[in-house]
């Protein structure tokens, strides 16, 4: 964490915090449900426990991109952004060729399709950013 | 909180960009920004660090009048 600012490390800690609770909410979600009605929805509860992990990583990827508290201090972050956005292109191209359900349950081959995703997120999250601070800085103007 | 106007107004007037400053206290400009909006409160150590590159005091920039 020596690279980040004091208020990145802030942010990071808050949003780690938001989506640990998030992911404990989840589980909780997922017990109950197969506790009641049995449902079991991906191959194995491996994979349940893996794919409810990597939806709380995408919440703290995104919040902290937005938050400018994902890139060191010294990154460039639309160079990283570009390489992420390929990274995740070239999963989800790749998971389209892979059948990701069978017998309505989640396979192990989703996770390649989870990857792409996450890594997607990155560059999207980064370019919205960018596009809401021109907003604001061109509003800011407008007030003066 | 309220937007600290007075940093934007010390860093203006030394006509430095939120960048530059951000680059003079060794932090990301998204600090600056969030400062300057009033959505963080900066530690002292920061905030000295920023009084020293404006070259004001912390009383100039922080201090909350009535």
């Amino acid at each position: 964490m020596d690279n980040f600012d004091e208020y990145q490390k802030f942010m990071r800690y808050k949003y780690g915090a938001y989506s640990f609770i998030f992911l404990m909410l989840l589980i909780m979600i997922n017990y109950l449900l197969s506790l009641v009605f049995e449902v079991q929805w991906a191959e194995t509860k491996e994979l349940e426990f893996f794919l409810l992990i990597s939806i709380a990583l995408g919440y703290f990827i995104v919040m902290s991109v937005y938050k400018g508290a994902f890139f060191h201090q010294k990154y460039t972050p639309t160079v990283y952004s570009a390489i992420y956005f390929f990274l995740g292109l070239m999963n989800i191209y790749v998971s389209f060729s892979i059948s990701f359900i069978k017998d309505g349950r989640v396979t192990f081959n989703s996770i390649m399709l989870i990857n792409g995703v996450l890594w997607f997120l990155i560059p999207a999250a980064y370019i919205i950013r960018e596009f809401v601070e021109k907003r604001r800085d061109k509003n800011d103007i407008e007030e003066k | 909180m309220a937007k600290n106007l007075r940093l934007k107004t010390a860093r203006a007037r030394l006509d430095m960009s939120q960048q530059d400053l951000a680059d003079a206290v060794d932090v990301t400009r998204q600090t600056i920004s969030a400062i300057e909006r009033g959505d963080y409160n900066p530690t002292i150590n920061l905030c000295i660090r920023i009084c020293k590159s404006l070259n004001v005091t912390l009383n100039d920039l922080f201090w909350e009048e009535d």
